[in-house]
């Protein structure tokens, strides 16, 4: 086994996406010593044009990082609903920031208080007003473009960075019908350039970020360009292609190495006095499990038995219809309008929150159109003009609560390609989840309706948003959480697990600058204590 | 009708009914096939014969609306790709080839498919071929189970990817008005926000 040339660096951050790139970032800009260990490869911003052409063009499915190395990613499915994990994540250097939506959101007060409010689920250990400080710092990171006119979010305490995406032709057809129900629409914060910012571009519209999940010059912030200033800095090291398998512990029950792989299934050891585990809501308690020793027989800082437990998606629920005017679909890849009306009702116990969105590339494209025609030469052409650019597709997306038998476990059986147990996931949906995502779908269908829409979907499906959350929720208690409200393991001194997966509570808005604001809180927490 | 009479008649439409359906259990293997013709995926790759090219960039022309022109080697450089890079693909090319001229011999003198006036080649195809709508997926599979596996072979591998190639380029976005589409921006990139004005502007 080789231990790494840069032997013991103050912290050692597993994952290098989201979470990765602001910590390695905030870390090694104040002076720290920092390596971060990422499964994935990199793929350098230069191919990024070549990806989306072979994508645009038909000649592959997805980028390299969606599926370049299917054996390793493996795992299995258990419970009510099929969850299709390679499809949601993305594991390379980036992480799933490499094929998010990148619609940078603030949760509201109430997401962090469902218990006090409304008597389910249970509060988080910190408020709105406790990070609040922190999405202000997250929205400057990953330079988010919008403007508050949403009266249904919470407080602010400084404007966005950029200037909002105005309304798309298409949004305006929405924003008509919405006005006749009452419905109240605003614009949508995203984390990508409305105007040149931080060495980066401005968005010119390729239109591949939403059905294609990719942007060919980073105008949509990825994680990659804080590794990069992080590596830049002289204090950062990213290590690709290396898949933590284990991390060992001492007498003391602090980590002191993180043992992992490379493709060859070569094996080396990264020391560090602080260990960061970011590795999504499914590696991240799957890592912890797998970290299991006399010291933590049921593994790794798991003595409350919550590692893995209350796994949570945002399940959605989308419907199309046809109207006579043009949409325009397909001009950009992104939607510039939403309504939150919706995420905390007043029956929220009953209900979940639901937010409502409009789709600005929907409806088949001339080639998925005439992939499924029979006619050829101008008779195509006829019914491919008649048809385009007339579906509206309106989608409420849904926040889930948290339930114990939603899990991450180890699989008994499937092995990956370093002989580790496959992640299990075990998912179904609730009663309050089926009653929210009822309602959601017929929202859409009242608002589509309204929008004059013919020949609307009767569809109760659903599918998820792709945010996996909850496995290692924070607490005060350290019998029924995995972290404190500093997201230090309340068992394992060094060792701190940031992301999505110390969520207690999900909602119905995105929770990516949550986990961008958790990081950067994390980090400066960090190196407030390496300085004590 | 008499009593006994509906019994006979009853008699023979069940009778009838049961024996197609038994017919196409014992067949479904067979049509199956036909439906989705299996590539020999250890037949040589390669590029076609410049005769057998011509008739494929003919079939290209019949399947890209007449309005449009063709670049040069649009559909040749895309073939030649599939038939080098794709296992199986220049054997199917080959065969439709084949088919294609056969087929052309029935209409007038010409004894090859790149011969015939267009208005002939659209004939010839929709002598092989169903048309319908997009969508209509009852049609698309009937159609498989009714022509042989050369005719749906035609379709699925050489048809239908030659007019999706056309459908993603820009001359397809063009059919629908959009000069600029996905992976291909407009120059104004707040072009979004307004209607597209006839002709395509963005």
């Amino acid at each position: 086994m080789g231990e790494t040339q840069n032997s013991k660096p103050d912290v050692c951050i597993i994952g290098a996406g989201l979470v990765g790139g602001l910590m390695a970032y905030e870390l090694a800009s104040r002076g720290l010593k920092v390596v971060v260990l990422e499964t994935g490869s990199r793929h350098p911003l230069e191919q990024r044009a070549a990806y989306m052409q072979d994508i645009v063009y038909g000649r592959t499915q997805a980028p390299a990082w969606v599926s370049d190395f299917p054996e390793r990613d493996v795992y299995s499915n258990a419970g009510d609903v099929r969850y299709y994990l390679n499809v949601l994540r993305a594991k390379a250097v980036g992480g799933s920031t490499l094929h998010w939506g990148a619609e940078a959101l603030r949760f509201i007060e109430s997401d962090f208080k469902l218990k006090q409010l409304y008597r389910i689920a249970d509060d988080w250990p910190i408020t709105y007003d406790d990070i609040e400080g922190y999405y202000v710092k997250s929205e400057r990171a990953l330079g988010v473009a919008g403007v508050a006119d949403n009266p249904f979010a919470s407080w602010r305490s400084a404007d966005f960075p950029l200037p909002a995406f105005p309304y798309s032709a298409g949004d305006r057809l929405f924003e008509k019908a919405c006005r006749q129900l009452g419905i109240d629409i605003h614009h949508v914060s995203w984390a990508r350039n409305s105007v040149p910012y931080q060495n980066r571009p401005a968005c010119v519209a390729f239109a591949t970020c939403g059905t294609y999940r990719i942007c060919p010059i980073a105008a949509q912030y990825t994680s990659e360009a804080h590794l990069a200033l992080a590596e830049a800095s002289g204090n950062a090291t990213i290590i690709a292609d290396a898949q933590v398998v284990r991390l060992v512990t001492d007498r003391n029950k602090r980590v002191v190495r993180a043992i992992y792989m490379d493709r060859d299934k070569r094996e080396a050891a990264q020391q560090a006095r602080v260990f960061v585990l970011a590795a999504h809501a499914v590696e991240t308690p799957r890592l912890l499990l797998l970290s299991e020793s006399n010291q933590f027989p049921q593994g790794l800082a798991n003595g409350s038995g919550m590692v893995g437990k209350h796994f949570m998606e945002r399940p959605a629920v989308g419907i199309s219809g046809t109207i006579n005017d043009d949409v325009y679909p397909h001009r950009i890849g992104f939607h510039t309008a939403e309504s939150h009306q919706f995420c905390n009702p007043k029956n929220r116990n009953e209900l979940g929150g639901m937010k409502l969105g409009f789709v600005n590339n929907t409806g088949p494209t001339p080639a998925s159109l005439a992939a499924t025609s029979g006619n050829w030469g101008d008779a195509l052409a006829t019914e491919i003009r008649r048809s385009f650019g007339h579906q509206l597709t309106a989608v409420a997306s849904i926040e889930q609560l948290p339930d114990p038998t939603n899990t991450v476990t180890l699989d008994p059986e499937l092995r990956d390609y370093f002989g580790d147990p496959a992640p299990r996931i075990t998912y179904s949906i609730g009663a309050y989840e089926k009653a929210t995502l009822a309602a959601g779908a017929k929202l859409c269908r009242d608002v589509l309706s309204a929008a004059g829409a013919k020949r609307i979907d009767d569809t109760e499906d659903h599918g998820f948003a792709g945010h996996p959350m909850g496995t290692c929720r924070m607490g005060d208690d350290p019998e029924s959480s995995v972290v404190d409200r500093n997201l230090r393991a309340h068992e394992v001194p060094n060792l701190f697990v940031v992301g999505s997966s110390v969520f207690v509570t999900g909602s119905s808005l995105q929770p990516s600058l949550t986990i961008a604001a958790l990081a950067i809180r994390a980090a400066e927490f960090i190196a407030e204590q390496g300085k004590a | 009708m008499k009593r006994s009479s509906r019994r006979v008649f009853l008699a023979t439409a069940v009778t009838g009914v049961v024996m197609v359906a038994a017919g196409a259990y014992v067949a479904r293997p067979h049509l199956s096939k036909r439906a989705h013709p299996v590539l020999n995926v250890t037949s040589s790759r390669g590029v076609l014969q410049a005769d057998e090219m011509q008739t494929v960039i003919a079939l290209g022309e019949t399947l890209a609306p007449s309005k449009f022109m063709l670049p040069q080697d649009f559909f040749r450089e895309f073939v030649d790709d599939v038939t080098r890079t794709r296992p199986g693909l220049l054997k199917e090319y080959q065969g439709a080839v084949q088919l294609l001229d056969t087929h052309a011999q029935g209409f007038g003198d010409a004894t090859r498919f790149h011969a015939l006036a267009s208005s002939a080649r659209d004939e010839v195809l929709r002598a092989l071929l169903w048309h319908y709508d997009a969508g209509n997926a009852t049609a698309r599979k009937l159609e498989g189970f009714a022509t042989s596996r050369d005719v749906s072979a035609l379709r699925i591998y050489v048809m239908d990817p030659m007019i999706e190639h056309y459908y993603r380029s820009p001359l397809g976005w063009a059919v629908v008005g959009y000069k600029s589409f996905p992976g291909m921006p407009p120059g104004n990139a707040r072009a979004y926000t307004e209607p597209l004005r006839k002709g395509g502007a963005a």
